[in-house]
């Protein structure tokens, strides 16, 4: 006989009560509003496209970055989609494998600085007094600082470059950039999240909260951060946009965590004269996309922007 | 003869627009305003007071305008006007005290400056109007230091009586002022009810339309009372009849929920008022005050009560006065 | 507070962070993984093609760290790197074989004369273009893709697609410039020279104008339509003020972020004009940068690093400055 598995129901509980929570919310005004806001699901799309070339990209080519085919093949030639350079370098494998370098390192970087930037910010709010004013002096130092150049010097000096590929090297490349870069952004997550705390700690709930008896740490989990929630989610978004636009100008300048970074090989086939041969899908459809890409994720937080504030909607 | 009406207000009707439907927040206001009269509106917060006030100089989405007619100094219906035309009549037949006055100004720029601009965008000479606006700083009591002062420098009591100045620049033939002294202590309070009781009796201003939800305020200086409730006007009389002897069940027990200087609670207690005010996306059937209404019949909540004339001016929207 | 000691702080402060700064990239340059500094100097001290034996080498690499002042306790080396530093002794470039400091400044006239009025022009119609947009809509509509499209574009991107289009397929301007085409006109002015400055120089311009453009644009435009949504823009309208004094008066609230954003954004933009520049191969530190990069010249990027901080925190102070005398809230005390 079949006896019930209360495994089973725990997590069927688990699921329903998530999924019920996402009815409820497709039936809030902010569904409503986002569902007509036709800039996000543009911006969406081209996201999802995107993030799908960099994860299955690799997949559909058989050419890998370096591969040498045919030179000077134009777009939408076959087996070459994006075209091939001078040399016959595949612009499609360069792009997927790329990306996803590129991609990598500024996920890295975004993810970095909003985690620093919300705890930091969160601790300077919240606790105020000491916490705040070191942290603050530390955001406006951070801020001053010339970010470029520190990036500049150490991505010339710091990152180990070999003569022949090692994925254990690039990783730690990748890593190193990416969390470098981070470091640098943080201040600005941190800033927002400050006053949106500081905003949020005299409010009634909180106070009662803290009348009732709750740890900080309690108040701060179950009061704080549910509320702040959606806004670190946008902040997140933009630091991944600024990571992006960094990355890309750093890597053309000539600092690169791979050989395959993608902008760093733009930069290559630029000084190999792709301009004057006139292949002009090299440097183009690499750049289209990453354009896309960016310019999605900002649109994205301003559609969410107006989606939550009343005041930048034209009704 | 009747005197002329400075504001007629006929069947007005204003929504908003939200994605749940449309909330009535005027919804078939009958108002008029003489020329020489101050006439109190009362109502509780969310009855659509301001709303009218609002519409009335400047109607924006998410207003809508649906329906009625509102005549100003009977020449100009304002709810036909071009914006041209709605600019060029601004201030010298109808102006505003607005709800958030102490917001008002222009924190940017002194107040010299700002008036400046005001004489040059409404095709005035700017020394002209530098000196009617020195006089209305007289009347009401502020130096002309301040000319040379930005708003924040200013209490709100200063600011307010600036916006008063401001306003009443053209000696408008109405006025309108949507909770002025709301914001401010007592004292000032009633230094600005005076004020604005001076200025329609030196000619400064035709007519007043004040919008309150403190009847106190409001007793000082009206000459007519009417309130409002939940987008419709419910009673309309004299001041002293309104105060005495008010007839709707709300105005009475508005009027009643008003500590009595000298009388202690154990001779008598405050009555209040139950409830809350309706949602106005779907008001209740009938008369809407029936949910509140302790004198509530069933007829109340079926039909919507009809105007009542009870004689002299005093006319009133209730069930229990119908007449055969 | 009294105006004149909130700006006494404010300059100590932009003290403070100078040397910061200076500090982090001496660290940065002294630290490097490698000795950068030691293989650049001996690389200049020996002669090429020749061959040196071990000792020979090591003799060298003696003498580079005493004049580096290696050999010396660390506080010493700093205090020796602050000396160096003031009395215009800013290193040797090996790339361009020459004192760091007098391709500085040659690479930094170059710069300013691009940049300078790039940042003041992008600035000043961004703004306008946002204002615009948030007063009419039907403007809005056109403007509004435009302004993301341009925000997004990592700056070389478009200045890449500029080059393309304007400087290969159709000839108008030149795609790659040489140093005579920008200081020709300045040795030797003619009609001629000038239009060949022209052909050079029109193209960077036009592309870090544009593309800075669009940052400030949608900035203003956020800016504005929250500002004519306020109660003092609500009661002028009352009052009958014409709509353009009503835009002007929000313009005016509006523009005071803007105007320390544009302190904030000032070093952002000024690596920009330099990677910018590079594309184009205009002489400028962007190019410089790159084979620096490259080629690991530490003294030259130490001293381009060192230089623009410099340039960028200057320009701060000023934008501060002028944005203290402007808010009458900080005028009068009130703040601070």
């Amino acid at each position: 006989m079949l006896k019930p598995d209360k495994g089973a129901d725990k997590i069927h509980d688990f699921f329903a009560k998530r999924l019920s929570k996402m009815f409820k919310f497709t039936e809030s005004i902010t569904w409503i509003l986002l569902k007509r806001n036709v800039k996000f699901w543009i911006c969406a799309s081209i996201i999802a496209i995107v993030l799908s070339l960099t994860l299955i990209g690799p997949c559909l080519t058989p050419y890998r970055p370096l591969d040498v085919t045919t030179p000077r093949l134009p777009p939408l030639s076959s087996g070459s989609p994006f075209g091939t350079d001078n040399l016959g370098y595949d612009v499609f494998s360069a792009t997927v494998y790329g990306l996803r370098v590129s991609l990598m390192v500024g996920l890295i970087a975004a993810v970095i600085a909003t985690a620093i930037g919300t705890i930091l910010g969160l601790i300077a709010g919240y606790k105020g007094g000491l916490a705040d004013s070191i942290i603050d002096g530390a955001t406006n130092i951070l801020i001053a600082l010339p970010a470029a150049f520190i990036m500049i010097m150490v991505g010339a000096f710091y990152l180990q470059m070999g003569e022949a590929p090692s994925a254990l090297r690039e990783i730690r490349n990748m890593a190193f950039l990416g969390s470098m870069i981070g470091i640098l952004m943080w201040h600005w997550t941190a800033k927002a999240v400050r006053s949106h705390v500081a905003a949020l700690k005299i409010s009634d709930y909180v106070i009662v909260s803290k009348l009732s008896g709750n740890s900080d740490l309690k108040i701060i989990l179950k009061e704080i951060i549910p509320n702040i929630a959606s806004y670190i989610i946008l902040v997140f978004v933009i630091q991944l946009a600024n990571a992006l636009v960094t990355i890309v100008t750093l890597e053309f300048l000539g600092i690169k965590a791979s050989d395959w970074s993608l902008f760093a090989r733009v930069m290559q086939w630029l000084q190999m004269g792709v301009l004057h041969a006139h292949l002009w899908w090299v440097f183009l459809i690499p750049g289209a996309i990453i354009v896309a890409f960016i310019a999605s994720l900002y649109l994205i937080v301003l559609s969410l922007d107006e989606v939550f504030n009343p005041r930048l909607r034209r009704v | 003869m009747e005197t002329e009406k400075s504001l007629e207000v006929k069947s007005y009707k204003v929504y908003y627009k939200t994605f749940n439907g449309h909330v009535r927040a005027v919804d078939g206001v009958d108002l008029n305003v003489h020329q020489g009269e101050i006439v109190g509106l009362i109502g509780e917060s969310g009855c659509g007071k301001s709303t009218l006030a609002q519409s009335i100089i400047l109607l924006r989405p998410p207003m809508e305008y649906m329906g009625g007619s509102v005549i100003l100094n009977g020449r100009y219906d304002l709810t036909k006007m071009s914006p041209e035309k709605r600019k060029e009549i601004m201030l010298k037949e109808i102006a505003l005290i607005p709800q958030y006055a102490l917001d008002a100004l222009p924190i940017i720029k002194k107040i010299r400056v700002f008036v400046n601009d005001l004489a040059r965008d409404k095709g005035f000479n700017e020394k002209e109007l530098l000196e009617i606006f020195k006089e209305r700083l007289r009347q009401v009591n502020l130096t002309e230091r301040i000319l040379d002062m930005y708003p924040l420098e200013l209490s709100g009591g200063m600011k307010q009586r600036v916006v008063i100045a401001v306003s009443t620049l053209f000696r408008p033939r109405l006025l309108i002022a949507d909770e002025p002294a709301s914001a401010l202590d007592v004292v000032t309070q009633r230094q600005v009810l005076e004020l604005l009781k001076q200025l329609r009796d030196d000619g400064i201003v035709g007519s007043l339309l004040f919008i309150t939800h403190d009847i106190a305020s409001i007793v000082q200086i009206a000459d007519k009372i009417a309130t409002m409730y939940a987008g419709k006007v419910v009673e309309v009389g004299s001041a002293e009849t309104i105060i005495k002897e008010p007839q709707h069940p709300y105005t009475f027990l508005l009027i009643n929920s008003i500590p009595l200087l000298g009388v202690s609670y154990k001779e008598k207690r405050l009555t209040g008022l139950g409830g809350a005010p309706p949602n106005l996306l779907n008001p209740p059937s009938g008369c809407r005050f029936h949910p509140r209404c302790p004198y509530a019949m069933p007829k109340c909540s079926e039909e919507q009560p009809p105007l009542t004339n009870l004689g002299e001016g005093h006319s009133v929207f209730c069930w229990l006065y119908e007449r055969g | 507070m009294s105006l004149k000691i909130y700006l006494a702080k404010r300059a100590i402060v932009y003290f403070i962070v100078f040397v910061v700064s200076i500090t982090i990239v001496w660290f940065l340059a002294r630290f490097a993984p490698g000795d950068p500094a030691l293989t650049a100097l001996m690389r200049f001290m020996m002669a090429p093609g020749v061959r040196y034996t071990e000792e020979q080498i090591a003799i060298f690499k003696q003498r580079a760290i005493e004049m580096l002042g290696l050999n010396l306790p660390i506080h010493e080396q700093y205090i020796l790197f602050w000396r160096n530093l003031l009395t215009g002794d800013w290193g040797y470039s090996t790339y361009f074989s020459a004192p760091v400091i007098e391709k500085l400044i040659e690479v930094a006239s170059y710069d300013l004369l691009l940049i300078a009025p790039a940042i003041l022009v992008s600035w000043f119609l961004g703004n306008w273009m946002g204002a615009i947009a948030a007063r009419q809509k039907t403007a809005d509509r056109i403007l509004m893709p435009i302004i993301y499209i341009l925000t997004a574009t990592p700056y070389f991107l478009f200045g890449l697609v500029m080059v393309y289009i304007f400087g290969v397929v159709y000839n108008v301007f030149k795609p790659t410039i040489t140093t005579i085409d920008i200081t020709g006109i300045f040795h030797n002015p003619n009609p001629e020279t000038l239009a060949n400055f022209l052909r050079a120089y029109t193209l960077p311009f036009i592309s870090l104008v544009l593309v800075s453009m669009g940052g400030w644009a949608s900035g203003m435009r956020t800016l504005m339509i929250y500002e004519l949504e306020s109660n003092y823009a609500k009661y002028m309208e009352a009052l009958g003020f014409s709509s353009r004094r009503i835009s002007s008066y929000a313009f005016r609230y509006a523009i005071n972020p803007q105007i320390s954003g544009l302190g904030i954004q000032l070093g952002t933009v000024i690596i920009a004009g330099l990677a910018l520049s590079s594309i184009f191969n205009y002489p400028g530190a962007g190019i410089a940068l790159i084979y620096a990069i490259n080629y690991r010249d530490i003294f030259l990027i130490q001293g381009i690093a060192i230089f623009y901080t410099l340039m960028v925190i200057a320009a701060n102070f000023i934008i501060d400055l002028f944005y203290i005398l402007m808010d009458p809230r900080l005028r009068l005390g009130f703040m601070g």
